[in-house]
């Protein structure tokens, strides 16, 4: 492996960490003295666990629904929820689980909701909120977001076994950065405590579920790479923390053909003959329309279609979701959620009758590449995190390296192209949607700025850019278009602080500064950048990109904070045209002063 | 009784005063003109119009020099060699050999490549006989300095000479500010050291044989051998010196400090006794430094200004400095002759003269022919319609210090009014005449319009402010006159002439020293990042108290080779938060040194 990634992967290895065997330990003892409840869809059905269901619904030909849920209380949501059963059972579609989405805040321990951005959707104040969602009806509400991977893990883990809900997660969500809780170890340990609680409901078939493209797997431009990254998820929870596993997909997947042939690698791979690892495909956000949303229905629905297909032919047990249809302006109405199902179930009527005429064989041979490819790329990790000194047996060493790498350095760290080869730049196989989407975007703008005879209009300016999260695919875009034109980019690349973002400028002579966000943070953000150029008493030149949009206390749909970031004096005109022009109208490097 | 012999190297003269401190009186003074060819020469002739005095009791001498700035400004220095670590900034550099050496150092200071020690070693290889000293500049050396402290070490096992470190000299962001610092102070060092070693030779000769302060560019004190290791500090010692000097005249504490030069006008604010700091650094020579300094406002507008006429018939003054007539005339008896036969309508009252100090360097033939042309001082227009010299060519030759120009001034024109008799002010007068003539009006609407002009110009970059200052050689023949026609009532106080003289005089040791903590998400512990060292703390407390050991041992060490023994560390912490979150903690340590005489072990 390269000196240097090696040189940065041991950078990230933290010493004096607490160990991971003595975390799952702890997590153990605490799950010893746990009763698990049955909730009452377990009870109502006659089911053990949820992959009996699963198991039997693949068995009868039946494909399994769900919504995602999560309305602005728990009272909402209970009556969502109520709503949802009445629905399914008079029309006999199988839908037995929500994937139940709560409050942000959830994620973090009670006395460290201060500093957040306070309530995004219902919260989960102590056990009897739980059980008032999972005794409502016989439908598991499972609970992905901000629960086993958050700071609040312990607490958010006991409670979901308590009222009887046998599948958590999102692992994968341990990347993300909470705002309002910076103690990443403690956050870490916590993790991990709590993979110890589930590890001893192991006979239960307590599952922590996980879900790669929302976070360290989203910002991959190959597919091999998602492949490799759960192949590590599910090592560091199977192998290191003896839990059962299991993982979602589709989200950032909409091409077809690597939507499925993901989804039925990781079956084969991570599926054992006592349980189906494969828990639902999450409907694509990144195809839809702006107008026309009623246009969206054919695109959930021919995606849908694959997925029921899928699910026959190589036996997935996959749940069906398909309520994204408005993902690109606001979160959809219920009725909306409903009104797409139910157009889903319509195509499942149809399905049948086209799976024999089906040819699979093309799909088969991407499926054993992915397989294969994403094999050896898991090996590469393993083995460059040892050449590297990490401690590969301990998955708190793993989680904390793995928490700080960055996933673009990741893929091209261990890539089949690019491992022990000179080569640095990934040869992507079957790229991901955002990865294409991304790398035409650029060549479109920059094709289009040429055009203009704009090709060296930032010639020799510096620009800093950089992600305040973990915006990838912004900041390749942004570094490919802007040095297509001349400039002199400064990548600071993802997870900067606005002090970072300042730092770079400083040091580097500059006074634009790039800045993309996605996670609803982009207001206070851009408040810290103002203040902080305030105290330094220099006048940058700010733009923001992405979603420039934020959730309010007690919202459940974002609000547009275009206006309020004008108003502090950012360029909040989500163009990169415009932010070329303004660059070169204002660009003057600091050293000029 | 305690003396301390203060002095001044300007552009245009040489000041020194010997200040008793016991009670803060001027006892001697003196004045001269700078010799730029041998800034020397004008301290021996200035401390020879002191007059008598028993030198041996000078317990202290301290100056403030334009040497330095001068230096950069000409692109004068040793031969310096840049090592650049991590990046290559594809930009220009006031070194002769430039190497790039891998090692990457990210904004936090976290190693991110080690550094490329093959490619270190052929770099200071090719050095080796080709450089005079070298500057080291990492990429975010202020956050970890350890490439920068590896490289100065693996060299001085290698090469006998100087070796700067970049973040030694600023605490501040900017990798080609602070690379552009350390070369500059680099190319310095021999220069400074051997100017240093001959003053003390010319004081040596007066008996006076007290240790050398030199002052800062923020009006502080260092001493000579600290001056030797950074020179680039003094870039500014001048407009310090007469900040602190205005200050002490007038006792002002909140005011303006009005320095009317030969060269330029200084504007410095002084806000509760301090004076007001450049915190971004210095431009010398169209170099930006991270040389913390004075904030002053220079005014290309002064005593020697040009004046001329321009194609509408209005006078223009400056921004060039020209030698007066009036002094010119001193020096070259020949002059007035010379311009009695030239006088007509036709001629611009322009002359040229080889300058002393130019450089043996080899000329082209138009200019060679200049040179040859120019035993005695010589018309421009001459040169240019007789000679058939380009325009170009005299002025590039002034530009490079070869030939200096003769013009009229405000000098010549305050002189000839005054009749002062010891300078030559017929020539001044047979100038203002021809423009007379030339504008059909008589010599003393000449005089009014230009004495107009200049008291505007000063007074328009005056800031509105009730208590002004006046310093400077020409002060108190001008602010009269401003005075007068703006009817305003800036003070010029006794010893105005030799102000910057007496700030120099009156310094004292003052070293700040800065740290900053910041929190680590990696490592979930604190980051202090000290003057020389990045370290890790479990907790803010224990950070702080890290980075105040380290910034009051750093902030006592600078003191003490600054040449104060006897001083005040005062530390200040500053939390920044935002919305509650912890954001970094700034800490600054400052050494207030007091006067160096009253600090020395009583003898």
């Amino acid at each position: 492996m390269k000196q240097d990634i090696k040189e940065y992967i041991n950078s990230l290895i933290i010493k004096e960490l607490p160990k991971g065997m003595d975390l799952l330990e702890e997590g153990r003892a605490i799950g010893k003295e746990l009763q698990p409840g049955k909730n009452k869809f377990f009870r109502e059905c006659g089911y053990n666990n949820f992959n009996e269901y699963k198991v039997e619904c693949m068995k009868n030909g039946k494909n399994m629904w769900q919504l995602i849920l999560g309305r602005a209380n728990n009272s909402e949501q209970v009556k969502a929820l109520q709503d949802l059963y009445e629905f399914t059972q008079s029309r006999g579609i199988e839908c037995r689980s929500v994937d139940s989405i709560p409050s942000m805040e959830l994620g973090l321990p009670i006395n460290s909701r201060d500093a957040n951005v306070g309530a995004t959707s219902f919260v989960l104040n102590n056990i009897d909120d739980y059980i008032e969602q999972v005794e409502s009806v016989p439908i598991m509400s499972m609970f992905g977001n901000h629960v086993l991977s958050c700071p609040n893990a312990i607490a958010t883990t006991t409670s979901c076994i308590k009222a009887g809900n046998s599948n958590l997660g999102y692992f994968s969500q341990y990347i993300w950065h909470r705002q309002g809780f910076d103690d990443d170890i403690a956050h870490i340990a916590d993790v991990i405590r709590s993979c110890g609680i589930v590890s001893v409901f192991y006979d239960d078939y307590c599952t922590i579920d996980s879900y790669p493209e929302d976070a360290f797997g989203g910002y991959f431009l190959d597919c091999v790479s998602i492949i490799a990254y759960t192949l590590l998820e599910h090592y560091i929870l199977r192998d290191l923390c003896g839990c059962r596993s299991a993982v979602t997909a589709g989200g950032l997947l909409s091409e077809i053909p690597t939507r499925v042939a993901v989804v039925v690698a990781l079956h084969k791979l991570l599926s054992t003959e006592d349980q189906l690892a494969f828990s639902f495909w999450n409907a694509s956000t990144t195809d839809h329309w702006e107008n026309d949303l009623e246009g969206n229905f054919g695109l959930m629905d021919t995606e849908v279609l694959a997925s029921i297909l899928a699910n026959w032919h190589y036996g997935i047990g996959g749940i069906l979701t398909q309520n994204a249809i408005t993902e690109k302006l606001r979160v959809p109405l219920f009725k909306e959620q409903l009104d797409v199902m139910l157009s889903g179930v319509r195509v499942e009527e149809k399905a049948k009758e086209l799976l024999p005429y089906i040819n699979w064989a093309p799909m088969d041979e991407m499926i054993e590449t992915l397989i294969r490819d994403g094999k050896i790329m898991f090996n590469n990790i393993l083995e460059g995190f040892k050449e590297s000194n990490v401690d590969i047996k301990d998955p708190m060493q793993l989680l904390m390296v793995l928490k700080n790498f960055n996933p673009g350095k990741f893929e091209a760290a261990f890539h089949p192209s690019t491992f022990n080869s000179v080569d640095n730049d990934v040869q992507v196989l079957y790229p991901t949607v955002l990865g294409r989407q991304t790398m035409q975007l650029s060549k479109d703008h920059i094709d289009k700025l040429v055009k203009q005879g704009k090709g060296n209009s930032l010639a020799n300016k510096n620009v800093v850019i950089g992600s305040g999260d973990g915006h990838t695919y912004a900041v390749y875009f942004l570094d490919n278009v802007l040095s297509a034109v001349g400039a002199n980019v400064i990548n600071g690349g993802v997870d900067l602080d606005p002090v970072d973002f300042l730092d770079l400028a400083d040091e580097e002579g500059c006074l634009d500064i790039c800045i993309t966000v996605h996670n609803g943070q982009c207001y206070d953000y851009a408040k810290e950048c103002i203040d902080l150029a305030k105290e330094r008493g220099i006048k940058y030149n700010f733009y923001m990109g992405g979603r420039l949009s934020t959730i309010h206390s007690g919202d459940s749909t974002p609000t547009d904070m275009t206006a309020e970031l004008k108003e502090l004096g950012f360029d909040a005109s989500n163009n990169i045209f415009n932010v070329i022009d303004l660059i070169f109208k204002n660009g003057q490097n600091l050293s000029y002063f | 009784m305690k003396f301390v012999l203060g002095i001044d190297t300007g552009g245009t003269y040489t000041d020194s005063v010997i200040m008793n401190m016991n009670n803060g009186k001027v006892v001697r003074k003196s004045k001269s003109l700078t010799t730029k060819e041998d800034l020397s020469i004008g301290i021996c002739s200035c401390l020879d119009k002191l007059g008598d005095f028993p030198y041996e009791k000078i317990r202290l001498v301290s100056q403030s020099t334009t040497l330095a700035t001068n230096a950069i400004v000409e692109g004068k220095g040793c031969r310096t060699g840049l090592i650049l670590v991590d990046k290559n900034l594809k930009r220009s550099f006031p070194a002769d050999m430039v190497f790039y050496v891998g090692g990457r150092m990210d904004i936090k200071g976290r190693v991110q490549m080690r550094l490329d020690n093959l490619a270190l070693n052929k770099a200071i290889e090719r050095m080796k006989g080709k450089v005079d000293s070298i500057a080291v500049s990492g990429y975010s050396s202020v956050r970890n300095p350890e490439n920068e402290l590896f490289i100065k070490d693996v060299i001085l096992k290698q090469a006998d000479m100087p070796v700067v470190c970049a973040h030694t000299l600023t605490p501040q962001l900017g990798f080609y500010e602070r690379t552009i610092t350390a070369v500059l102070n680099a190319r310095l060092i021999p220069i400074i050291s051997d100017w240093l070693s001959r003053i003390k030779e010319s004081l040596a000769k007066y008996k006076i044989n007290a240790p050398i302060m030199v002052v800062k560019s923020d009006g502080s004190y260092m001493q000579s051998s600290l001056a030797i290791k950074k020179p680039i500090d003094t870039i500014l010692s001048g407009p310090a010196a007469s900040a602190c000097g205005g200050r002490f005249l007038n006792k002002i504490k909140n005011g303006i400090i009005l320095d009317i030069g030969g060269t330029t006008t200084d504007i410095a604010r002084i806000n509760n006794g301090d004076i007001g700091l450049n915190e971004k650094g210095a431009i010398v020579g169209g170099w930006l430094t991270r040389i913390k300094s004075i904030k002053t406002e220079t005014v290309g507008l002064g005593g020697d200004s040009i004046i001329i006429l321009n194609k509408d018939n209005e006078f223009e003054i400056g921004p060039e400095k020209v030698i007066p007539f009036c002094l010119a005339g001193v020096w070259f008896p020949y002059l007035k002759e010379d311009i009695k036969r030239r006088i007509n309508e036709s001629e611009d009252g322009q002359w040229v003269y080889l300058s002393k100090s130019r450089n043996s360097r080899i000329y082209s033939s138009d200019e060679k022919q200049v040179v040859e042309l120019l035993n005695n001082p010589c018309s421009v227009s001459l040169l240019i319609n007789k000679h058939k010299i380009s325009k170009s060519i005299v002025d590039k030759l002034i530009k490079n210090d070869v030939i200096k120009k003769i013009g009229l001034t405000p000098t010549d024109v305050i002189f000839a009014e005054k009749n002062y008799l010891s300078w030559d002010i017929e020539s001044s007068k047979l100038i203002i005449g021809n423009l007379a003539k030339r504008i059909n009006v008589c010599e003393e609407i000449v005089t009014h319009k230009i004495k107009n002009i200049f008291c505007s110009k000063i007074y328009n970059h005056i800031p509105n402010d009730t208590n002004i200052v006046a310093i400077g050689a020409p002060s108190q023949t001008w602010i009269k006159e401003i005075n007068r026609r703006h009817k305003c009532n800036i003070i010029v106080p006794n010893h105005f002439e030799v102000a910057n003289a007496i700030g120099a005089a009156m310094g004292q040791v003052t070293e700040i020293v800065s740290g900053l903590i910041r929190y680590d998400k990696i490592t979930r512990k604190y980051t202090v990042y000290g003057p020389n060292l990045k370290q890790q703390a479990n907790t803010l407390d224990i950070a702080k108290d890290v980075c105040k050991e380290m910034l009051h041992k750093a902030v006592s060490m600078a003191a003490e080779s600054a040449g104060s023994n006897k001083y005040e560390v005062v530390i200040d912490i500053k939390d920044l938060k935002h919305k509650g979150v912890y954001i970094e903690t700034k800490i600054i340590a400052m050494a207030f040194g007091d006067h160096w005489i009253n600090n020395q072990p009583k003898s």
